[in-house]
């Protein structure tokens, strides 16, 4: 971690790297190659499931719409014109299938911390409250063991906007940069810019409201 | 409010890494002097941190075997209604082409009809009078039962005086048409019709076209041979001379001494008979320089030579025409078409 609080893993998607594979691949699945058809999904199937999953918060139907992403991708890869890199081209399918997903079953954002305060919410809460507390910025390791803490992270970001919490995953999770990010949602980068403060000052709001 | 929404972008771009050089050295400054703002940067790096700990979740092991079963069962389908589509396209071509293969038959014979209508010779329309089946007209030579053959019929008793008074069998009527090509029909007409003239028969003009001259007598054996010798005189100026007795009897060449011959013959078979005996003779003169075959024949050939002209009495006449109504009768058509 840096002086910006930036962290470097090893999953983050490496552009020029992946761009370079993606050309090569996506030529032989146009071929009808099963073998790079194959490539392709399992190079991006576990970084695109984990978006989803934490966008729709069900396990089931973020299988499903994963399922669907990689079936339209294969379907529409003659239409892809290379204009983008098969990333990001990739990631819309996945973030528009989930956000038209998240439109029809407009349940999350009603959920409510209150009709599931059990114990394991209760540790989670203090568990956050001692992280905004703490002066120190938290170790990103345990922030991750703590599944209770992790359970009320996940409940919080279901109560951004879809959009907002899109927007936050692509850049947090996923690790895109601002351009990429625009690539995906298919808007300005200063409406990437605009998002990524209001969605962050959300959650800010979010968490100090849940811990009153 | 604005401001502070400014400086969270700026704050945020800064934590994302998203700044240039120039303006990340600005931002450390600012967070240095104010501290309200390095207190706002600490709760957003907070948050980011927060989001990016999230455990990494991995995907069912199943997934991608859904995938590629999905994918090959919409290939197939894709296959399915693809050969479905590409056979009715297939059918929808092949009945253009035949639409289109119709449509430029029915224009070449459309062409070649007003073609052959335009470069058509004039009398083109006539030479149907020429191609026609003939048919020989219903024959009158049906065995004609007799009066005591009648009487035999109707009573089993026959008189002593009919058997006595039974008359002689009547010999069959000839029937055949003549076709003759001449350079000069106008000519040959205007002598035909006068050879009709002299011998007493009116001949019924057929209207077959305006190039045909066509005629149709009913004479009696004696007409026929005066016509015939009349007729004689100016037979060496047809091209080309023909007798059809029926569809399968015809005489090429024929002359005006082997038809009052072949007429004058008692039955039908004989007719015909004699007729092909003349078809024959007339073929190998053809085949044969010299006409030597003609030669051998003498003086038969000159039959209607020296036919005199019936002139007769009144009262001979009327036995005449007594005798002419249960006489042999000559059914004959004259065809005299131009010879181009």
């Amino acid at each position: 971690m840096d002086e910006r609080g930036l962290i470097n893993k090893d999953d983050k998607p490496e552009t020029t790297k992946v761009n370079i594979d993606d050309t090569v691949l996506v030529e032989q699945c146009r071929r009808g190659n099963s073998l790079a058809m194959e490539r392709l999904i399992l190079k991006y199937q576990n970084r695109i499931y984990n978006i989803i999953l934490k966008m729709c918060a069900n396990a089931d139907d973020a299988a499903e719409l994963t399922q669907d992403t990689f079936v339209k991708i294969i379907e529409s890869i003659d239409s892809f014109q290379g204009k983008s890199s098969f990333y990001t081209w990739a990631f819309r399918i996945a973030v528009n299938l989930t956000l038209n997903y998240c439109t029809r079953n407009a349940k999350f954002g009603t959920q409510s911390f209150d009709s599931s305060d059990d114990e394991s919410i209760a540790q989670g809460k203090e568990r956050l409250r001692e992280i905004l507390a703490d002066a120190n910025l938290p170790d990103p390791g345990t922030v991750a063991e703590n599944r209770e803490l992790c359970e009320i992270i996940t409940r919080v970001l279901m109560m951004l906007d879809d959009e907002q919490r899109a927007v936050v995953l692509l850049r947090d999770v996923e690790g895109m940069n601002y351009a990429q990010i625009a690539e995906v949602l298919n808007v300005e980068l200063g409406t990437v810019k605009s998002r990524i403060s209001r969605a962050r000052g959300r959650l800010k709001e979010i968490m100090e409201t849940i811990l009153q | 409010m604005k401001e502070n929404h400014n400086i969270d972008e700026l704050l945020n771009s800064f934590i994302d890494g998203e700044l240039g050089p120039r303006e990340q050295t600005e931002v450390q400054r600012l967070v240095a002097n104010d501290t309200a703002i390095a207190d706002r940067l600490r709760q957003l790096q907070k948050c980011r941190l927060i989001i990016s700990a999230l455990p990494f979740d991995e995907v069912p092991v199943e997934i991608t075997h859904d995938i590629k079963a999905t994918l090959e069962r919409k290939t197939l389908l894709s296959a399915t209604h693809s050969d479905f589509e590409q056979r009715r396209g297939q059918l929808h071509l092949f009945m253009r082409k035949f639409a289109a293969a119709a449509a430029m038959f029915l224009l070449v014979a459309i062409l070649g009809a007003v073609v052959y209508m335009i470069v058509s010779p004039g009398d083109a329309g006539h030479k149907k009078v020429a191609i026609e089946k003939w048919r020989r007209p219903v024959d009158k030579i049906v065995e004609q039962k007799s009066e005591v053959e009648k009487a035999a019929d109707n009573t089993s008793t026959v008189s002593p005086q009919m058997l006595l008074e039974k008359p002689v069998a009547k010999t069959d009527d000839f029937t055949g048409r003549v076709e003759l090509k001449v350079r000069d029909v106008a000519a040959a007409d205007a002598f035909i019709h006068r050879a009709f003239e002299d011998n007493g028969l009116t001949p019924q003009s057929l209207p077959v076209g305006t190039n045909h001259k066509t005629y149709s007598i009913n004479c009696s054996e004696q007409t026929l041979k005066a016509l015939l010798g009349q007729l004689k005189g100016i037979w060496h100026r047809f091209d080309s001379t023909r007798l059809l007795i029926d569809e399968d009897t015809v005489v090429n060449d024929v002359t005006a001494e082997q038809i009052y011959n072949i007429a004058e013959q008692g039955s039908l078979l004989e007719q015909i008979t004699a007729a092909k005996n003349f078809a024959a003779i007339n073929t190998m003169n053809q085949k044969l320089p010299g006409k030597e075959v003609i030669t051998a024949m003498g003086d038969k050939q000159d039959e209607l030579t020296n036919i005199p002209k019936p002139v007769l009495a009144s009262k001979e006449k009327a036995k005449e025409a007594a005798a002419d109504e249960n006489a042999k009768r000559i059914h004959l058509t004259i065809i005299i078409t131009p010879n181009k």
